[in-house]
């Protein structure tokens, strides 16, 4: 995996417990156009507290082109934004 | 009761902990450079004239670049040194996670500045096994958790645990006994031992004192007749005497406060000064208030374009907190000292701390003090509300000034203070 750290929007879905799991994301490519993923199995998830500033970490699979790729999505607590941070 | 070295101290210090915080911060956010693997510092702007170095790398430390130092002699002894401003909301940010990390283990924490915590470990054997052991692993999880790296050093007292945390670093758990004083601690130059800085360090010099031992061993009459009180101080920190508690929940007592500022301009006029200092009384005035206190002493610093300072302070009649009172005082000090030079530096201390429960009355005090203390009461209610800014003097409306100076602007930052 490569470290990206994009910007994303993000579709998520927080249930009653207070998880948090994404379902689907949308990014621009290099045409300024919108590409939409979609997350098919959260391997892992993790809670980083590094420098004291919490971010959730989810190592997941997805479906690019036909071809089972993994990525690393950051949420940001603080700031409330979601990072497309290594694929 | 426990005898003195039956407690177990520990004081747990973050490695230079705002370069690493900011380091650890900026790989959080997928930055490729590790500030504390470069030479790099933590600078304030130059532009505003703070431009001095906060803190600084292991890297940069090979270049004898110093804390405190100008950052243009420390670019001239290593030009590529990578300088970042200081960012307080991380480093507060850090501390709290480091302060909340260290509860889940520990019910008794002294959060002595925003790098440094004690805590107390007496007694908690039983529980958490032996003290090295245990601060082994804080100081692995805390890596681990949040990524910066901290020293522990254990003793019977806080003075021998800080002691034993300034050996030496990064990432290391350093023990200092009573039994380990002589070897560990007495070779050490004087001027590491806490408390004696560059003025004490001259005065212990001339008595033909270089060394902790040297202290440790001197008569401590003769440190009294010309030291005082705080010689007799320094001999029992030497002796690693020290009995102080660690103060759970951050209250220390205080024995004054103060703020000063460098200005980012030479102040060549009485007016502006006027301005300044008013403006640094409304800072200091409003702390006296939320602790509720009164001060008995205002004094008034000066630092001019040459770096020479000079100060000059009063006892009060009867102590006060009014703001408008404690101006007038400082503006008093200051036409009495000032010599006319362009200023660079201000500052106004406050000190003989007394509580605001009971006010002396007197034929001498100022008229409208009642008001006045109503006054200082509103905008004390309305800037607690609605934010410092939220109320100003008409004074600072053109905005040239910042109408409350001092400070690192967090209003929680806990500085370290000189009382252990």
């Amino acid at each position: 995996m490569k470290l990206l750290r994009k910007p994303i929007e993000m579709v998520a879905w927080f249930d009653y417990e207070g998880n948090t799991t994404p379902v689907k994301f949308r990014l621009l490519n290099e045409a300024e156009e919108n590409t939409v993923v979609k997350i098919k199995r959260i391997v892992k998830r993790e809670v980083d507290k590094f420098a004291g500033n919490r971010m959730m970490k989810y190592t997941c699979e997805t479906c690019i082109n036909g071809e089972l790729k993994l990525l690393e999505l950051r949420y940001e607590l603080d700031t409330c934004r979601w990072y497309l941070y290594k694929m | 009761m426990l005898k003195p070295n039956n407690r177990i101290i520990m004081h747990i210090d973050v490695n230079s902990a705002y370069l690493s915080w900011q380091a650890v911060y900026e790989l959080q956010q997928g930055n490729k450079r590790d500030l504390r693997e470069i030479p790099s510092v933590i600078g304030g702007s130059i532009a505003d004239r703070r431009g001095i170095v906060l803190a600084k790398s292991i890297p940069a430390k090979a270049f004898k670049i110093n804390t405190g130092e100008v950052l243009w002699e420390a670019r001239q002894k290593c030009p590529d040194l990578v300088v970042v401003p200081p960012n307080y909301q991380l480093y507060m940010k850090c501390s709290k996670a480091l302060h909340q990390l260290l509860k889940e283990f520990f019910p008794c924490i002294q959060r002595f500045s925003i790098d440094e915590f004690f805590l107390d470990y007496t007694g908690m054997s039983i529980h958490y096994g032996e003290p090295v052991e245990t601060a082994n692993r804080i100081k692995d999880r805390v890596k681990k958790e949040l990524g910066f790296t901290v020293n522990i050093g254990i003793g019977h007292n806080k003075l021998m645990a800080k002691m034993a945390g300034e050996f030496k670093k990064p990432d290391r758990v350093h023990t200092l006994w009573q039994y380990e004083m002589k070897d560990k601690m007495w070779p050490l130059p004087v001027e590491e031992l806490y408390m004696v800085g560059r003025k004490t360090m001259r005065k212990l010099k001339d008595l033909n004192i270089h060394t902790i031992g040297d202290l440790a061993t001197t008569d401590v009459k003769l440190l009294e007749g010309k030291l005082k009180s705080f010689g007799h101080l320094i001999w029992m920190y030497a002796n690693g005497i020290e009995e102080s508690p660690v103060h759970n929940g951050g209250y220390i007592p205080m024995k004054g406060m103060g703020h000063s500022s460098t200005i980012k301009f030479d102040v060549e006029d009485r007016e502006t000064a006027y301005k300044i200092l008013l403006s640094l009384t409304e800072s200091v005035a409003l702390r006296l208030r939320e602790a509720n206190s009164c001060c008995g002493l205002v004094s008034v610093s000066i630092r001019n374009v040459e770096l020479a300072h000079y100060s000059h302070q009063r006892k009060l009649f009867s102590p006060t907190n009014i703001t408008n009172e404690i101006y007038q005082t400082v503006k008093e000090l200051f036409d009495e000292s000032w010599q006319g030079e362009k200023i660079r530096h201000l500052g106004v201390r406050i000190g003989e701390l007394s509580s605001d429960e009971i006010h002396q009355i007197s034929f001498f005090d100022g008229i409208n003090q009642e008001k006045n203390r109503t006054l200082d009461g509103v905008i004390d209610g309305l800037r607690d509300k609605y934010g410092k800014a939220s109320i100003i003097r008409g004074i600072f409306a053109d905005g040239e000034i910042v109408p409350l100076l001092g400070g690192v602007g967090e209003d929680e930052y806990p500085m370290m203070g000189s009382i252990l």
